[in-house]
């Protein structure tokens, strides 16, 4: 238990071995004849972990049996596995990705335990679902307990989460602040509460009732609170409020934990806010207009000492625009990795079949190496065009300059189109790596390695999953769109900074004209 | 304490009878593109103004394709009014939320999402756009009415489940909607954040908007005003929470469609079993005063009456 950012995906990522704890460590003591223990992992939002197939081909993946074994064995072993959930009626053929969300997440929670682990690790089990099927859900993993296995669920639904765990670990701000059975820790609500721990609705109503002189605060299934409300006076203990008792019980048990691992609430849900507005960013129609006439000029260049001077001068740009060194080297080194790449190709006479003998030919590499260098160029370029700017600044920036010669409504659709793209630049990246971590869990739940070859075998698995998101996602996108008329509403242009022409500006348009001259000299 | 569903029924009524409803619909027939039937057949039905309705129901029920076609993005036949105005003219006063939020959001910053809002809001009335210095201090006014403490130039992806909920609502608002629809945005949220959220949408119902949101969560009906059951392409009359959880006889509405009723509600409704009484608190204060009045009282007399000192034959 614990709020969000409280640390408890982080915990459940280290026990389930997707992350590796910076400290401590994870260890888990196999029965008896076995060298290890297997781990079966439901992640946040387990609908990612869909490969995007069909149903039987995703039990396949997960049961490590072949498509055709499963077609056989559908209705003996996978049936049985889907009717308790409410998906008895899909058949092998059927596309699991076109169910609804809900029913998404219960098909892989009906896959994952057909052939569970010794450990079941969820992460918000009944997250999104409705009524019926959050308690066939809590059901199944009891079941699964029943038969012998360790089930380890943060939860949301605290009161089913209370009623049906025999042990509760409580995370308050990273650190483990309860560690004990859900009756103590529905007994010392109250100062769960005040170290940042959310308390259960039955536990809220023990605690107010407890304050008026009612029962002391405890886990009471309805039937025994009600009992306990209904006895006579005379029982209760004088009738007099009863004190809240401070959580001795959690606090001695909590560093008894049989897993350690480092949790530390993850960056993205606590990023720390960025700075304010900067109102004096360099002014955006020079620098514009410089890096253009600069990324034409080093175009049509391609001698060595035009080379040097694009470099030169690119460099001096990224100094005074002040650009971070760190994205920098990184559009560096992504650059290196390509230019090697290319000498190498060039410049390689591999030896037989394909050629007479062995050799390498420094001239064509050198070649190759003066047509790559520009592009190094062009990525600083890029990355200066772009630095410091948000899609409504974009978008306000283009409807401004096309004001005069395009037509309102085409004006409008293509600044906000402008808009759009640079605002989902970050949110498709955010979804690529999600659906990454998505197919490593999957791996790792039917028990397999990570490894290049299987990767490029499987990219379908990553990449068809997130085609699908990321549609889904574009179509929420129009939609709101749509429903807030966007297309009707011009940028507001009171969010663009008081850009002046300043010294700075003056610097950087002056050198870019002077090394758009010297780059004509050379040629 | 109101028992009966046809007198809560009335009393919701009665209430909006000042000026015309925030949202009324009449013969509302929607069969979204590539449905074989209609998922909405002929519902007809009104929502006060200053009223916070939860709407409940299995999936696929219609829930979802009711609000997405009061903000047109589902065609629809039938009659719809807005504040007693046409919908065709009045649509932009009713804005929905999207799950996931970070989907709906243009803005790449706090400031920059509810600009835009304040922006369309200008255009809907045709007022000048909003200039710089004026601009800031709207956007805090409206994070500071939904309870939204962030920096304006915090990033959107960055904001936690709860707060992307609050700028949703913020947005909405901002663009100028006095009606809101929520669908399924409290599923996602952690329960601190999401009893934050109840606060929020009781302080704006509170203030004469109109807030409709489709929930799973007993707990959000518990602090709404009304509650409406959409079932098979039907629509129920707005009821009260009381008339939803606690019946007079027979089964309740909320056992009726699978829900299970919240803890509290499972508690009280044993002890007003047991004593015949009328118990049918809503939160935890009404559960404890109405304890507290029949326990001196009640529990002796039921004893006496009975001559059962057992308890547990009471339960």
């Amino acid at each position: 238990m614990g709020r969000n950012g409280a640390g408890k995906s982080t915990l459940l990522d280290a026990l389930a071995g997707l992350a590796s704890p910076s400290e401590g460590e994870v260890t888990y003591h196999p029965p008896a004849g076995r060298t290890e223990v297997r781990r079966t992992y439901v992640p946040q939002s387990p609908e990612r972990l869909l490969f995007a197939t069909q149903a039987a081909e995703e039990f396949a993946a997960s049961l490590r049996l072949s498509r055709s074994d499963v077609r056989q064995r559908w209705e003996e072993q996978v049936k049985p596995r889907l009717e308790p959930l409410g998906l008895g009626h899909l058949q092998p053929d059927d596309l699991p990705s076109r169910l609804s969300t809900g029913m998404q997440r219960k098909f892989v929670y009906a896959m994952a335990l057909a052939r569970p682990g010794e450990v079941l690790l969820c992460d918000e089990p009944t997250s999104g679902l409705d009524a019926a099927s959050r308690a066939e859900i809590i059901a199944e993993i009891a079941r699964y307990v029943q038969q012998g296995g360790l089930a380890i669920t943060a939860l949301h639904d605290l009161d089913d989460a209370l009623f049906a765990a025999t042990r509760v670990l409580a995370l308050g701000d990273g650190r483990l602040v309860f560690d004990g059975p859900p009756q103590a820790f529905a007994a010392s609500a109250g100062e769960l509460e005040r170290q940042g721990v959310p308390i259960p609705p039955s536990a809220r109503l023990a605690r107010a009732l407890a304050r008026a002189g009612g029962p002391k605060p405890g886990l009471y299934a309805p039937d025994e609170l009600a009992a306990l409300l209904l006895a006579p006076p005379v029982s209760r203990e004088d009738g007099a409020p009863v004190a809240e008792p401070l959580g001795e019980t959690g606090r001695t048990s909590a560093d008894r934990g049989a897993a350690h691992a480092s949790a530390a609430p993850s960056a993205g849900e606590a990023g720390p806010p960025s700075a304010e507005r900067e109102r004096s960013a360099s002014h955006p129609a020079l620098r514009w207009l410089s890096i253009t006439a600069m990324a034409i000029a080093i175009a049509l260049v391609h001698r060595p000492a035009g080379d040097l001077v694009a470099v030169l001068a690119s460099v001096a740009l990224l100094v005074a625009l002040s650009a971070p060194l760190r994205t920098t080297l990184r559009l560096t080194w992504t650059w290196a990795s390509f230019a090697i790449l290319a000498c190498a190709v060039s410049g390689l006479q591999l030896g037989p079949p394909f050629h007479a003998q062995w050799a390498f030919h420094f001239s064509a590499a050198k070649r190759t190496w003066f047509e790559v260098v520009p592009y190094w160029c062009y990525l600083q370029l890029g990355q200066l065009a772009l630095a410091r700017f948000s899609s409504l600044q974009l978008a306000a920036l283009t409807d401004r300059a096309l004001r005069r010669a395009v037509p309102r409504r085409q004006r409008l659709v293509a600044s906000w189109f402008g808009a759009l793209a640079t605002r989902f630049i970050p949110a498709v990246e955010v979804m690529y790596r999600e659906q990454w971590y998505a197919y490593r869990v999957r791996l790792q739940n039917a028990g397999r390695a990570l490894n290049t070859w299987r990767a490029l075998v499987d990219v379908a698995n990553v990449i068809a999953p997130f085609v699908i998101r990321m549609l889904r996602f574009g179509e929420t996108t129009a939609d709101a769109m749509e429903a807030r008329r966007l297309f009707e509403i011009t940028p507001p242009s009171a969010i663009l900074p008081p850009w002046r022409v300043s010294g700075r500006d003056v610097t950087a348009t002056a050198m870019a004209l002077v090394s758009i001259a010297l780059l004509i000299w050379t040629r | 304490m109101p028992q009966n569903t046809q007198s809560n029924v009335t009393e919701l009524r009665n209430e909006s009878n000042a000026q015309p409803p925030a949202l009324a619909w009449k013969d509302l027939r929607v069969a979204p593109p590539g449905a074989s039937r209609p998922v909405l057949r002929d519902v007809s039905g009104e929502i006060g103004h200053g009223q916070w309705v939860t709407f409940v129901g299995p999936n696929g029920a219609g829930k979802t394709t009711f609000f997405r076609a009061l903000v047109g993005l589902a065609p629809f036949q039938g009659e719809v009014w807005v504040h007693g105005e046409p919908w065709q003219t009045a649509r932009w006063r009713v804005q929905m939320a999207f799950q996931p939020p970070a989907a709906s959001f243009v803005g790449q910053t706090v400031l920059e999402e509810l600009a835009i809002s304040i922006a369309a809001r200008a255009a809907h009335l045709g007022d000048p756009p909003p200039d710089g210095a004026s601009l800031d201090a709207e956007v805090r006014r409206w994070m500071h009415l939904v309870g939204l403490s962030t920096a304006l130039q915090r990033p959107v992806d960055q904001l936690s489940g709860g707060e992307m909920a609050k700028l949703a609502v913020a947005g909405a608002l901002a663009s100028g909607a006095d009606v809101l629809l929520l669908d399924e945005t409290q599923a996602e949220l952690d329960p601190d954040a999401r009893a934050a959220m109840r606060e929020v949408l009781r302080g704006l119902a509170r203030a004469g908007r109109t807030v409709l949101l489709v929930t799973h969560d007993m707990d959000d009906v518990l602090a709404s005003d009304a509650v409406v059951v959409v079932k098979d392409g039907h629509m129920s009359a707005p009821m009260s929470p009381r008339a939803f959880f606690y019946a007079d006889s027979g089964l309740p509405p909320c056992d009726h469609l699978g829900f299970e009723p919240p803890y509290l509600v499972q508690v009280a409704r044993r002890v007003q079993r047991a004593l015949a009484i009328e118990f049918s608190p809503l939160s935890e204060q009404e559960f404890v005063e109405g304890w507290q009045r029949v326990a001196a009282s009640q529990i002796l007399d039921a004893r006496a009456q009975r001559g059962n000192p057992s308890i547990e034959s009471f339960v």
